[in-house]
């Protein structure tokens, strides 16, 4: 028995989720992670960096990953410990131009084979300002029906007001645990 | 690991890894169908061992690869586990199905875990009974049958349970035999004490099962006292040091481990101080039994956990609020709430510190702390949960005591094992929020010290397992932790991580170190340039040790936070590593990072690394002798970029320093015996950077030391030194032995030609080899007016073959390498000086000398050695002619072009696989040369032979791949000779897949030709010519005689025998017997049979001189001969038509066929004449020599 069996094992008994939380600049993903962490969501600059949190939630730790602005992300995907269990895609529904940049991003970030079997939550983002496309639109744009390989849920919202996160993360954590953990 | 090298150390990791990952690969239990079927199969299949053992393989095969997640199965467990009950529940099924059944509901037991399944058995009054007598029927020895008394264990486990009083379940009426049954609670607990004492798994159901049993209020009440004290009495009792006591005492301590799990806490607390001290009268902590010791440690933390209550430590360490949907809850309007706060909380009432603490505590976790030293790992985990879990519920002074204790694993007395345990102790409490931050400025300093842990033990040290588990203690503080906290060790433990990232010898550490260091930047955002080295050195680029030192560790040390510590870690750690290849790259890694701080090397590591390089220990000898030697190299660089000379930047002592180095290991005696490897390697290499560092030694008495150290070591044994000397060779020579205008010192010149040439007649074989290396190191200005006699001795070494040397093949070898070297050191000029280049006037005797050097096919007992002879030759040839085409192609004449193609196309057909590579990829290098070689002949043919679009990606050592092609050459006449007697090589050959592939394409080309009677013709008459010119040239003519039976079996020359005129048929027979003619070479005789049978096909002529060897051989003195020939010539004469008359026929089979030809030679002379006269051949007359046929 070695260390990685000990930790593989703590993996389960602590019922830990490694969440990556990804998109565009300007997506609003640090202000998600904020308000996710109850946190002052007033002053916000751009995200040069990245930050783990842990939060529990429905008896899950759930450790979310906000890598911002960075060109590599494959430093990410997988340690020695931890493999990626789902992906959180951060979209500004209202920056209608940068869509198919968007999609590409996404679709190239899927074919990644360290992330094979990660559950896919795609956070239409600021559905609060005016002129934010619906999440249906959100999803014809980013072609959300091509992708076969992951399980994906596409949930609009606005991490100023706060609605509809609860309900995206639920649907994340439910389809992660029901492939990873063993329930009691 | 430390046995491993990097690379399998490397892939076995990513397998584990990738198993670990992408092992998740199930989206559900697909194969529930197919699982039912087999299950309903079994009553019908069990008397057929085939059929079972196939069943069971598919249903375990299926079963296995749930192993990693066992919870798709859930939605389906029912329905088999029902359809298994099922079958055990009918009556009168044949105990051999219920094994059957069993032994699938454990294969679901495993993948599933039995805490699930058992909730899943049936449980009610009815199945008492029934599981109770299966158990009765079962024999606890049989080893082929465990699973089903495990699993009938599992299941009592649960039936024990139902919820009714036991006594209600017992009948009064008498058995047969006049006796009352015995109650239902004893007969359960009979069984569980029986099978508490058994070799097998069903000795841990047992002991869960009686822990569960014992949880009864009925059971408890009558029960319990009485198993305690058989179960302790039993502890006592059992001797350790034989096979039963250990058994018996493993299942004591699983029930009572199992029972203070289960048991609530107020009916077990009695029990609890014997149990503790009885435990510690059987002194566990010496049993050499691993599992023993576990279990004792888990018994010692549930006991703790009983004598205290269950409580949340309030004093622990907390990080801010983590729920999300609290934080969510909060709708952002209160920030200042939000934030996250350390709530630190100390309850300001201090009435929780009331409760008191029983004496006991003490002994507990003394123990525990002691199990944290344990040899084996289990052990120490479960001692470190143990820690996490009993510090938990003790106050806070106490709790601060255990973390004193646990600190104080972290000495120099302590093993490696205690350090490991130490490690995850601390993680396992931080974890908890039990270390509180003031602990930190204690815990950090040993945590790093556990990453840089090594203890040297023999010739290799332990630690690997210690500075994993201090990565992962920082990995578990960054989660820990507030940033505040953290902040001011930070730079610390940043830099500790870092150098574990890319300098620790294991990947498995490596990884760890990245891992923990991309967890500190992401949760304390506080580590200097923390995204740009973890986005660099990352889990996948840490993966290989090399790159780890050269590359990453300067990427690293480009800020100026890391610069010195990689240094100071490489300088004063990693040069003494016992493992030279560490230390090897440690010094090439300070050679890298000398232009990141040049002074500080140049004034603090120099001086510090110079005294060692003399001192007494061998690694660190070995090491710092590197070390220096590339820092030198390095800041000579570094001073010239800079316009300096080395001397303004190195101290004037370090500079006579290093010059003595060589002199002082000299004097010391330190070149001989086996340290003296390491020596000669780190000083031949300490001469070369010296020397590329232009040190000012010129003219100084070292220089003639140095040149006397790396002579011996060319003729050093170990190829390592040599190629060490070698390789110093042009730096150094370059530098001492040449004038300012770059002309050699005359006196040195002529000396080390006439030491360095002499040296190539030596009669050792590496002395010759390792001197042919050093002098195609030779710079240009050595050769100076010197060719003429370097080039001839090195002819001779590569040539001249007496009996003394013969077989110093790889002597030869080196000698054509240094050649190679040669040509390409000194040129080619058309109408140059033959002292000095090759030129018109001595271009074509190395032409002649590399032709012979084709023909070398030494033989020895490691093989065909001359074909490292050969593939030098052809390298040479490929340097020289590429050489001279691009100075005047008309150097080249028609002749060696030939010669040259031909020798490639022969080597490229023969038999050595690496060989026809080599000689493939030099034909189609030079047949595709630009400039063009001139005169090649056929030259077209050859391109549509091997056009450059099909021919560039393929593999040359692939015989299918390659033959197809080459056969298509025989049909170039100037080339069939050569690839003809390449292919027999081959198709006479041995291995298996080249005999096959050569051959097929041989026949296939023949067939080809079948129509055409002058080709084949032309193909018959080469083969003759090569079987005249090789006769008795075993290398060939034995696989001559294999291929050429292939092809006449074949059929390939019908078209021209049927000209009954032809000779070829006779030449062959003629041939053949002059190859066997006195020859007592049992392979060659036998194949020869072959051929004389196939023979007997053609005109009468042939077929009677055929008959007559044969007949010879039936008489021949060895017996496989003689038994051979009478089975060939029965097969003969059934396949072919007319070998012998007709009418006879029956008669030569019967006798053929019937005669005992092991007999003596003198009985069997009469039945071989009848032979003759029947075959109408006359019978062979004794000759003069006796030995031919007695």
């Amino acid at each position: 028995m070695g260390l990685l069996t000990i930790l593989k094992k703590m993996k389960q008994k602590e019922k830990e989720v490694r969440l990556l939380m990804l998109g565009l600049d300007n997506a609003g993903k640090t202000t998600i992670l904020k308000k996710f962490n109850g946190e002052d969501i007033n002053t916000i600059s751009p995200t040069l960096g990245f930050n783990i949190k842990t939060l529990e939630h429905r008896g899950f730790k759930l450790n979310i990953w906000d890598v911002g602005g960075q060109k590599s992300l494959r430093s990410y995907w997988r340690n020695y410990f931890e493999s990626t269990d789902g992906l959180i895609w951060v979209v500004d529904s209202a920056d209608r131009r940068r869509l198919s940049d968007c999609k590409e991003e996404l679709h190239q970030l899927l074919v990644e084979e360290r992330l094979a079997g990660a559950t896919l939550l795609v956070f239409a983002n600021k559905q609060d300002l005016p002129g934010a496309l619906p999440a249906e639109e959100i999803k014809e744009a980013l072609e959300l029906d091509l992708i076969k390989t992951h399980h994906w849920l596409i949930q609009g919202c606005s991490a100023v007001t706060g609605e509809n996160l609860l309900q995206g993360m639920d649907w994340i954590i439910q389809d992660i645990s029901s492939r990873i953990f063993t329930m009691d | 690991m430390a046995a491993e090298t990097e690379m399998e150390a490397d892939e076995q990791e990513r397998q584990n890894l990738d198993a670990l990952g992408e092992g998740l690969i199930h989206e559900e239990f697909k194969e529930a169908d197919e699982v039912s079927n087999i299950i309903s199969t079994l009553k019908d299949i069990y008397t057929d061992q085939i059929a079972v053992e196939m069943a069971l393989e598919r249903f375990t095969v299926i079963m296995d690869s749930y192993q990693e997640q066992p919870h798709l199965l859930d939605p389906h467990l029912e329905k088999l586990l029902g359809q298994l009950i099922e079958i055990v529940r009918e009556s009168a099924v044949p105990m051999p199905v219920i094994h059957l059944v069993f032994k699938c509901l454990y294969l679901i037991t495993k993948v599933r875990g039995y805490k699930v399944i058992v909730r899943l058995m049936p449980h009610e009054v009815a199945d008492v009974e029934p599981v109770l007598a299966l158990l009765a029927q079962q024999n606890p020895m049989d080893h082929e049958t465990w699973e089903t008394r495990y699993v009938l264990m599992i299941w009592l486990s649960i039936v024990c349970m139902i919820p009714f009083d036991m006594v209600r379940l017992d009948s009064n009426i008498k058995t047969a035999t006049g006796e009352v049954k015995k109650p239902i609670m004893d007969r359960i607990l009979d069984v569980v004490k029986i099978y508490l004492n058994v070799n097998d798994k069903a000795l841990d159901a047992a002991a869960y099962c009686a822990a569960r049993f014992m949880t009864r209020p009925d059971v408890k009440k009558k029960k319990l006292p009485e198993l305690m004290d058989w179960l302790v009495q039993g502890l006592v009792k059992a001797d350790t040091s034989k096979m039963q006591g250990v058994t018996a005492m493993r299942g004591e301590l699983a029930t009572l481990a199992a029972i203070f799990k289960h048991g609530k806490r107020e009916d077990v607390i009695d029990f609890a101080p014997i149990v503790l001290e009885k435990l510690g009268e059987c002194n566990l902590r010496e049993v050499n039994n691993t599992i023993l010791r576990k279990l004792a440690i888990k018994i010692v933390q549930r006991l703790g956990l009983t004598f205290l209550k269950f409580r949340v430590a309030a004093w622990r360490y907390q990080r801010g609020s983590r729920s999300l949907a609290e934080n969510l809850a909060l709708k952002g309007l209160t920030p200042a709430v939000a934030k996250p706060t350390m709530v630190h909380t100390k309850l300001e009432d201090d009435e929780e510190e009331e409760f008191d603490i029983p004496d006991e505590m003490e002994e507990v976790i003394e123990q525990l702390l002691n199990g944290l030293k344990d040899k084996d790992t289990i052990v120490r985990w479960s001692a470190a949960k143990g820690v996490g879990r009993v510090t938990g519920r003790l106050p806070q002074e106490l709790a601060d005591e255990v973390v004193g204790s646990v600190l104080e694993l972290f000495s120099l007395r302590e093993s490696d094992a205690a350090w490991h345990g130490g490690c995850l102790a601390l993680a396992e409490l931080g974890r908890r929020g039990l270390l509180l931050p003031e602990r930190l400025s204690a815990v950090v300093p040993i945590v790093l010290k556990a990453l840089a842990y090594d203890e040297k033990k023999g010739d290799f040290s332990v630690g690997a397992h210690v500075r994993d588990a201090a990565c992962y203690v920082c990995w578990a503080f960054a989660r820990a932790y507030d940033p505040e906290e953290i902040k001011i060790y930070v730079n610390n433990i940043a830099c500790s991580l870092v150098i574990a990232s890319v300098f620790d010898r294991e990947v498995n550490v490596r990884r760890a170190a990245s891992a923990a260091f991309q967890e500190n930047v992401g949760r304390q955002c506080t580590f200097p340039h923390g995204i740009d080295i973890l986005t660099t050195a990352d889990y996948h680029a840490v993966g290989n040790r090399t790159y780890c030192y050269l590359e990453l560790s300067v990427f690293v040390a480009q800020f100026p936070e890391y610069t010195k510590a990689l240094i100071d870690h490489l300088a004063q750690v990693k040069v003494n590593r016992w493992d030279s290849v560490i230390r090897e790259l440690a010094a090439q890694a300070l050679y890298k990072l000398t232009p990141c701080s040049p002074e500080y090397m140049a004034n603090t590591i120099l001086p510090a690394l110079l005294p060692q390089t003399t001192g007494i220990d061998l690694n660190t000898r070995h090491g710092t002798i590197l070390a220096v030697a590339h820092i030198t190299q390095g800041l000579a660089e570094w001073a010239q970029e800079n316009g300096k000379k080395i001397t303004d930047v190195v101290d004037p002592s370090i500079i006579d320093g290093l010059k003595n180095i060589a002199k002082t290991l000299q004097d010391a005696k330190l070149f001989r015996g086996l340290g003296g490897e390491l020596m000669r390697r780190a000083v031949s290499c300490l001469i070369e950077k010296l020397s590329i560092a232009k040190m000012p030694y010129h003219n100084d008495t070292i220089i003639d030391c140095w040149q006397e150290i790396i002579d011996d070591c060319l003729r050093h044994i170990e190829p390592s030194i040599q190629a060490a000397a070698t390789s110093a060779i042009p730096a150094f020579f370059s530098e001492y032995h040449s004038l300012p205008d770059g002309s050699p010192k005359p006196e040195f010149q002529e000396k080390i030609l006439t030491r360095y040439l002499e040296e190539l007649k030596s009669i050792v074989e590496i002395t010759r080899m390792g001197f042919s290396q050093a002098i195609g190191q030779f710079p240009k200005f050595m050769l100076q007016g010197k060719l003429k006699p370097v080039l001839q001795s090195l002819n001779h070494a590569a040539t001249v073959m007496t009996d003394k040397d013969k077989t110093f093949a790889e002597a030869r070898k080196e000698a054509l390498n240094a050649m190679t070297c040669i040509f390409h050191t000194v040129g080619v000029e058309t109408d140059g000086s033959p002292h000095s280049v090759i030129c018109k006037e001595n271009i074509h005797e190395q032409f002649d000398i590399l032709f012979v050097a084709m023909g070398d096919y030494t033989l020895d007992s490691r093989g065909d050695v001359g074909a490292w002879v050969r593939e030098a030759a052809m390298c040479a040839l490929c340097e020289l002619i590429t050489l001279t085409v691009k100075v005047n192609p008309t150097l080249i004449t028609a002749e060696i072009t030939k010669h040259l193609f031909c020798c490639l196309v022969q080597q490229a057909s023969e038999k050595i696989d690496r060989t026809r590579a080599l000689a493939g990829e030099t034909f189609m290098k030079l047949l595709y040369h630009s400039p063009e070689i001139p005169n090649i002949p056929h030259k077209e043919e050859l391109l549509q032979i091997f056009p450059w679009e099909e021919i560039k990606g393929l593999n040359w050592a692939v015989p299918s791949d390659t033959f197809p092609r080459l056969t298509k050459l025989l049909s170039v006449p100037v080339y069939c000779y050569s690839v003809l007697l390449g292919m027999t090589v081959s198709v006479g050959g041995l291995t298996e897949s080249l005999v096959k592939h050569s051959g097929t394409s041989l026949i296939g080309y023949l067939k080809s030709l079948s129509n055409d009677a002058g080709a084949v013709q032309n193909f018959a008459d080469v083969l003759i010519k090569i079987f005249k010119d090789y006769q008795k040239v075993d290398r060939v003519s034995l696989p001559m005689l294999k291929m050429l039976d292939q092809l006449l079996t074949n059929g390939c020359f019908q078209v021209i025998c049927e000209d009954e005129s032809n000779t070829f048929p006779m030449d062959l027979l003629t041939l053949c017997k002059q190859e066997i003619s006195r020859s007592g070479a049992v392979q060659k005789l036998l194949a020869s049979i072959d051929i004389f049978c196939t023979l007997l096909q053609f005109s009468s002529e042939t077929k009677k001189k055929a008959l007559i060897q044969l007949m010879v051989f039936l008489c021949h003195r060895y017996p496989i001969i003689r038994k051979t020939t009478a089975n060939k010539v029965y097969e003969a004469l059934v396949t072919y038509e007319e070998v012998g008359p007709d009418e006879n026929l029956d008669e030569l089979l019967t006798l053929l066929s019937e005669t005992s030809w092991d007999d003596e030679v003198e009985k069997l002379r009469p039945m071989r004449n009848q032979l003759c006269s029947l075959f109408n051949v006359p019978p062979p007359v004794m000759k003069k020599q006796p030995m031919k046929e007695s």
